[in-house]
């Protein structure tokens, strides 16, 4: 009875939200970079004093300003450092090395770091989130929530510095810092143990209260209470029945989490000696090194629009399949 | 489906018609300490059909979620027994409960739209229950009467009309082929032709399949024709019709329900125990009042039809519209017209499935149209969920078929309608109060509910609250989708009695969206027959049904006939 739809019909449309929705979250990153650029600027001193050797006049400062382009206005500096962005050039930095060739070793350190411990957090959070709400109000949903919320407050370091006493310092089961490989990465997966778990802890604390408030609001629904009159098992209607209408509120929670972790890794980093972009934006942001530090948060930036578009894909999937 | 008619029980002692259920002297309590059920009996035998009657509100949801083991939250067993299947379901432990239930024991709710998952297939619904892996979800659709299950068992219960979805929570109940079935209300909202095939449906389960059915229902012709045995709950409360003014002698439904409703059910339930029938002469008796008052409808829209011809510009114009879910889906509308001029009431009827509802989310702006236009007062309406401007909003209001749905469940009544007073900005907010009680008062409903929660009210109430809710907009156009479906009779037609008065005052125009012809008949000026996403017939009620031109249309009437 239905005439054949042509195949594009429905797939144009889609797509053309897809790319206005690109659109919008690239704006937004360059409207962030412009931030980053400006507060870099407003930091005492420039990336041509931080750098500066003993001994040097104001002449030779100024030379290097004009080198380093730093005498030219901050429009201009950021409309040229913007150029380079759809071609892949972040830029010089103030040691006059490409900004990319800075960054392509420790980058993808911090992402498998930072990879590692959100899935991870995934996994921690979910199953002991959905084993709470399998059974509320008794010792184990009342012990899980208790220890997230107090988990939650830990900063990183304090988890970090923790870790390192118990596992490393006492114990000596696990390297505490760690030593990196020919190829600038960690020699070894035991020197990645600690540092996921540092990052891993709080953000779980967080997510597993997401997962349990989401499960119990999705329990809400009146085809829970169907399935369980019709006799399925409580694990049946947790995965079928209620955890579908949670996991738009979960997805969103674990994207928010990823932020957390990037800026979590230049702390845990930090204490643990490895070698990630968390470490080159902290001596970045000493020597007033603005590419440098818009490079990084451009790559970061990039990263979360990512995870959050899955997230808002996870969402559209889940509402789309009540119409 | 092969049910085992001769299938052993262990809980049969020999007798080939011991009960299957037992309810004894059951009284449930609210929270409050209102009674929902008071001194209640039931018995459900193997091969037969129990109807319980009663207005809404008595009780017969509470009496049907008891045999379940599972009370609606909030309520307590404050006396009496519940056996089913030789177990006391109300102290059965978790685990024997939910075998029970899984493999035994079916309850269908009143409300199968929210019943069932919107993130599962029809196909996967059907299957979770399925007694053995061979089961074929699109037999059991077929059994049911669901005509085309095989396209339908691949979509989600969102892509399926009101009629449908109830269909397939009943396949999804029978998959498990249960001993016992208890129904709430399984026939509300369906056109009278389906509601005597799902009637017909049910006799053959019990009689063939020997399965224990209760059901409640308030179609007292059904019950009259198809119920081995009738219990009737709050039968003593009489139904006042509401007047012109809007407000009722005294609020029928109230907490007197509660005390009066109660006794005279603990007497013909207690009959009802120990006779096998008693159906045929209450049965006729309501349908008999039901005859007249719509009789009387009927003379006063009479004077109403004149104005409608004499209007030029429509208030509401609906042009060409057409929507198709997915990709490559058959259209669910398909260049639907409609024009409502001001202060008409206009019918819009057609079989399950045939696209009503989604005609009405496309006028208020729920759904995205693929083409077509829409308009108030000639100026064009944003087609989507977007871009309208409030008082454009303000100016249509939907009721829909699924009051809970409908209704924010964290809001007391009062919030509920005092809300379109401000958003609206109808009343400075210290008169809010005031033209919340008047509105429900003019509802039928006692003041004293705009405390209560949604989960308080039967369904009855909740779909008056949700009346009052888009009556406090102040509306130009009401839209009505088969509002009355989950109603009494008597509560039914003081509803539609309340928005014929108000519409004879210069209130909103209205647009009827029912499979029940005689409502529409009675009460529109012009009609639109909508079969399979199309316009089939559309002119002046009287021309329409009189002389149907299209078959789909003389169907639904000859459905009509035979139905009542």
């Amino acid at each position: 009875m239905a005439g054949p739809l042509i195949p594009g019909g429905a797939v144009a449309p889609a797509l053309a939200r897809l790319g206005a929705l690109l659109l919008k979250r690239a704006a937004l990153l360059a409207a962030l970079l412009a931030l980053v650029f400006v507060t870099v600027e407003l930091l005492p001193g420039d990336a041509a004093s931080a750098t500066a050797e003993r001994g040097e006049g104001a002449a030779d400062l100024a030379r290097r300003r004009a080198l380093l382009g730093l005498d030219r206005p901050l429009a201009e500096r950021f409309r040229h450092w913007m150029t380079g962005l759809p071609a892949g050039n972040l830029g010089t930095s103030a040691g006059g090395e490409p900004v990319t060739s800075l960054l392509s070793g420790p980058f993808p350190n911090t992402l498998l770091l930072g990879g590692l411990a959100l899935l991870l957090t995934a996994v921690l959070s979910l199953a002991l989130g959905c084993r709470a709400a399998l059974r509320p109000g008794r010792a184990l949903d009342r012990t899980v929530s208790g220890t997230a919320t107090a988990v939650l407050a830990l900063p990183e370091f304090v988890v970090a510095v923790a870790l390192v006493l118990v596992l490393s310092l006492w114990t000596g089961w696990l390297p505490a810092t760690t030593a990196t490989g020919a190829d600038g990465s960690p020699a070894s997966w035991r020197m990645l143990v600690l540092p996921v778990l540092a990052l891993t802890v709080p953000q779980t604390g967080w997510n597993i209260r997401i997962v349990r408030a989401a499960l119990a609001d999705a329990a809400r629904a009146p085809h829970v209470e169907t399935a369980v009159l019709d006799g399925l098992s409580p694990h049946r209607v947790l995965l079928r029945h209620v955890l579908p209408g949670a996991l738009p509120a979960i997805a969103t929670g674990l994207a928010t989490s990823t932020g957390m972790l990037l800026g979590g890794a230049v702390v845990v980093e930090t204490v643990f000696n490895c070698p990630g972009a968390g470490s080159v934006l902290a001596s970045a942001v000493t020597d007033r090194d603005g590419p440098v530090v818009a490079g990084v948060t451009a790559l970061a930036g990039a990263v979360i629009t990512v995870v959050l578009l899955l997230a808002d894909l996870v969402r559209d999937l889940m509402t789309g399949g009540r119409r | 489906m092969s049910h085992r008619p001769g299938r052993d029980r262990d809980w049969t002692t020999g007798l080939p018609d011991a009960p299957a259920a037992r309810v004894t002297g059951l009284t449930v309590t609210s929270a409050a300490g209102r009674h929902l059920v008071r001194e209640a009996g039931l018995t459900l035998r193997p091969g037969r059909l129990v109807a319980l009657t009663g207005p809404s509100g008595s009780g017969k949801t509470t009496l049907l979620r008891a045999l379940t083991g599972l009370l609606p939250p909030g309520t307590a067993r404050t006396a009496g027994h519940v056996e089913v299947l030789g177990h006391d379901v109300l102290a059965l432990p978790q685990r024997e409960l939910r075998a029970l239930r899984r493999d035994r024991l079916a309850h269908v709710g009143q409300d199968p739209a929210s019943g069932l998952n919107p993130w599962m297939r029809v196909d996967s619904l059907v299957r979770e229950l399925a007694a053995d892996r061979s089961t074929d979800p699109v037999a059991l659709l077929d059994e049911v009467r669901l005509p085309d299950g095989a396209r339908l068992s691949g979509r989600r219960p969102g892509a399926l009309s009101g009629g449908q979805q109830r269909r397939v929570a009943l396949a999804r109940a029978l998959a498990r082929r249960p001993d016992v079935l208890l129904l709430d209300e399984p026939t509300a909202g369906l056109h009278p032709g389906l509601r005597d095939e799902i009637g017909d449906l049910l006799q053959h389960l019990a009689r063939e399949h020997r399965l224990a059915i209760a059901f409640s229902c308030h179609d007292a012709g059904l019950v009259g024709r198809i119920a081995d045995d009738v219990v009737r709950l709050g039968a003593a409360v009489p139904h006042r019709p509401v007047t012109a003014a809007g407000r009722p002698p005294a609020p029928p439904g109230a907490g007197a329900t509660g005390a009066t409703g109660a006794d005279g059910m603990a007497g013909t339930a207690a009959a009802a125990d120990t006779t096998d029938t008693f159906d045929t002469a209450g049965a006729s008796g309501a349908a008999g009042t039901a005859g007249t008052a719509s009789k009387t409808s009927t003379a006063s829209t009479t004077g109403t039809s004149d104005t409608a011809n004499t209007t030029g510009v429509p208030l509401l114009a609906v042009r060409d519209v057409s929507v198709t879910f997915g990709r490559g889906a058959a259209p669910v509308l398909r260049d639907v017209g409609l024009a409502v001029a001001p202060g008409t009431a206009v019918g819009v009827v057609g079989a399950s499935g045939c696209g009503k509802t989604t005609l009405a989310r496309v006028v208020v702006g729920l759904q995205a149209v693929t083409a077509g236009s829409i308009a108030l007062d000639g100026v064009p309406l944003r087609p989507g969920p977007r871009g309208r401007a409030r008082e454009q909003r303000r100016r249509v209001q939907l009721v829909t078929q699924n009051p809970l749905g409908a209704l924010n469940p964290s809001r007391t009544v009062g919030d509920t309608v005092g809300r379109p007073l401000r958003l609206h900005r109808r009343r400075p907010a210290r008169q809010v109060p005031a033209r919340v009680t008047e509105l429900l008062e003019q509802v039928g409903l006692d003041p004293e509910y705009a405390g209560r929660y949604p989960h308080e009210l039967s369904g009855g109430q909740r779909q008056r609250v949700a009346v009052a809710r888009a009556l406090a907009a102040e509306p130009d156009v009401l839209i009505c989708d088969e509002i009355t479906s989950a109603l009494d009779g008597g509560t039914a037609e003081a509803i539609m009695d309340l928005l014929g008065g108000l519409r004879a005052r210069h209130g909103p125009a209205l647009v009827l969206i029912s499979h029940d012809l005689p409502l529409v008949a009675d009460r529109t000026d012009t009609v639109t027959v909508l079969d399979a996403g199309r316009v089939v017939e559309s002119g002046r009620t009287a021309d329409v049904f009189t002389a149907p031109a299209h078959p789909a249309t003389a169907a639904l009437l000859s459905r009509a006939v035979t139905g009542r």
